[in-house]
């Protein structure tokens, strides 16, 4: 199990999208820094759909002033963050 | 460098277009993330006369946002007229 962790927003770069080109059914995907832009990005929260749960970082959402309108994202606390990487057996920052 | 142009009697104007349109939304806690608030500075364009802020509509919608999101009151314009506004500056700078 990887944990594909994306930091670049999805309105500037592509790397949200080639991390889930290369993401497993069983990896998980957290979005840091400006990659939780992609909330505001309805086209990729489609995408998104079928990777449920999406982290993101909670403080990186409140930072910028966003809301979680959509179940499909889960905030977690940076905690949560590091549990996330030991639960997983590596971490690709993409 | 906005504010520093316009203490120097420069008429400037300010075009938030693309992922700059984020800095503009009302709310942000950046001392989450120990960052500088620097939003709030946006209130004080007005003070230096600053008064032209164009923001892009496309960049806004894609993004799912409204003027009322924003916290300073801004004019919005399409794609097409950012190049025509920025024809009639001498100077353009991108940050």
């Amino acid at each position: 199990m990887i944990l594909h962790k994306v930091s670049t927003s999805p309105f500037a770069d592509q790397s949200l999208l080639q991390s889930l080109k290369r993401k497993q059914p069983t990896d998980k995907l957290l979005l840091i820094q400006d990659a939780v832009y992609a909330m505001m990005k309805s086209d990729v929260t489609e995408m998104l759909l079928t990777h449920r749960p999406i982290y993101v970082l909670s403080e990186d959402v409140q930072a910028r002033g966003l809301k979680i309108e959509n179940d499909l994202y889960q905030a977690i606390s940076y905690p949560e963050f590091v549990a996330l990487t030991l639960e997983c057996n590596q971490v690709i920052s993409w | 460098m906005a504010l520093a142009m316009s203490n120097f009697g420069q008429d400037v104007s300010l075009f938030f277009i693309e992922d700059g349109v984020l800095q503009l939304i009302k709310q942000q806690t950046p001392d989450r993330i120990q960052h500088k608030a620097y939003h709030k500075a946006f209130g004080a364009l007005t003070f230096y006369d600053i008064d032209n802020i164009y923001v892009c509509q496309k960049s806004l919608l894609e993004r799912s946002l409204t003027s009322s999101d924003l916290c300073i009151a801004v004019t919005l314009i399409a794609p097409d007229q950012l190049a025509t506004l920025i024809g009639n500056h001498n100077q353009v700078m991108v940050f």
